[in-house]
């Protein structure tokens, strides 16, 4: 198993993951309306946190995004994308149990992959690479990596 | 605990951020209430409601009275002297009936009681056309026919 935490493909899940995350965020972004329905189709939270998160979740996204490709606070980064992937799981598991028929909004606000087990699959794999990330070796092509070489 | 900090960070940024961004937005997103924007104002909603003796005042001064139900309705029962114009043939039964009169000609549109909605927006439609003395009369054929006008039966008079 210590291939897995290889420097370099430490370095393709992370830069992966980033790509990921950023392309998660950009029809958010830009359709925040549409990411507030998405949330709501879930019917997990109350209306004023749908907004919330509506609000916050897509400029994380990003920035965790760019945190993980560049290498900036890429613990935080790796931390919260694992804790994210984690949540938006469970969420999606839970529609899938309550038989609810809507789409994950994961990459699109309108219309987009419905909730599912292949979703759940997806999200299973990106959660493992996530992990992977968060226990790894980060310093490979990493901006952090290169100022504290710099310091020393 | 670097990355529980790194991690603070970056919510309070990205919170900061999404904030920031949605009050710069032109429509920015609600914290509470309806996601979807409020419904325009349907035609003649804002009409005011001719009574009945309104509409008798009229007739004696001479208006036309249009008549909002489908022709069946109409030509069972309606006000005697009053035209078919349902909304389906506006149109058509406008220029057959009502445009060569001219916009000063007073105008009394009725419908059924249930026919508020459809008696208002054929009132806007009608002053859209330039007509200024339109009664809208949203309390139905009844309360017309209780109030004095004249009641007529069959086809006879559907056209002028």
């Amino acid at each position: 198993m210590k291939f897995l935490f290889d420097r370099r493909l430490v370095l393709v899940l992370r830069i992966a993951l980033g790509v990921v995350f950023i392309l998660a965020a950009l029809p958010k972004l830009a359709d925040p309306y549409g990411f507030a329905r998405s949330i709501s189709h879930y019917h997990l939270v109350p209306e004023a946190a749908e907004r919330v998160l509506a609000l916050v979740l897509p400029p994380l996204e990003l920035l965790l995004g760019i945190g993980l490709i560049l290498g900036v606070l890429d613990l935080g980064a790796s931390v919260l994308a694992f804790g994210l992937l984690l949540v938006f799981t469970t969420a999606i598991a839970v529609a899938v149990g309550r038989g609810l028929d809507i789409s994950c909004g994961c990459f699109d606000t309108d219309g987009g992959t419905k909730v599912g087990a292949m979703k759940l699959v997806e999200n299973a794999l990106m959660i493992g690479a996530a992990y992977l990330v968060m226990m790894g070796d980060r310093s490979l092509a990493s901006i952090r990596a290169w100022r504290e070489r710099a310091r020393s | 605990m670097t990355g529980f900090r790194q991690g603070l960070i970056l919510v309070v940024v990205a919170t900061a951020v999404g904030f920031a961004a949605n009050v710069a937005r032109e429509k920015p997103l609600p914290l509470r209430g309806s996601l979807d924007p409020p419904a325009p104002p349907e035609p003649g909603a804002d009409l005011p409601a001719a009574s009945a003796d309104e509409a008798l005042a009229a007739w004696e001064n001479g208006a036309f009275f249009l008549d909002v139900r489908e022709p069946g309705a109409f030509d069972t029962r309606r006000v005697a002297g009053s035209y078919s114009v349902p909304p389906a043939d506006f149109d058509d039964r406008y220029f057959e009936v009502v445009s060569d009169f001219g916009p000063e000609l007073p105008l009394v549109v009725y419908g059924a009681a249930a026919d508020s909605f459809v008696v208002r927006r054929t009132a806007a439609r009608l002053m859209d056309l330039g007509h200024s003395d339109v009664l809208a009369v949203t309390s139905g054929l009844e309360s017309l026919l209780a109030a004095g006008l004249a009641p007529d039966s069959g086809d006879s008079q559907e056209t002028p």
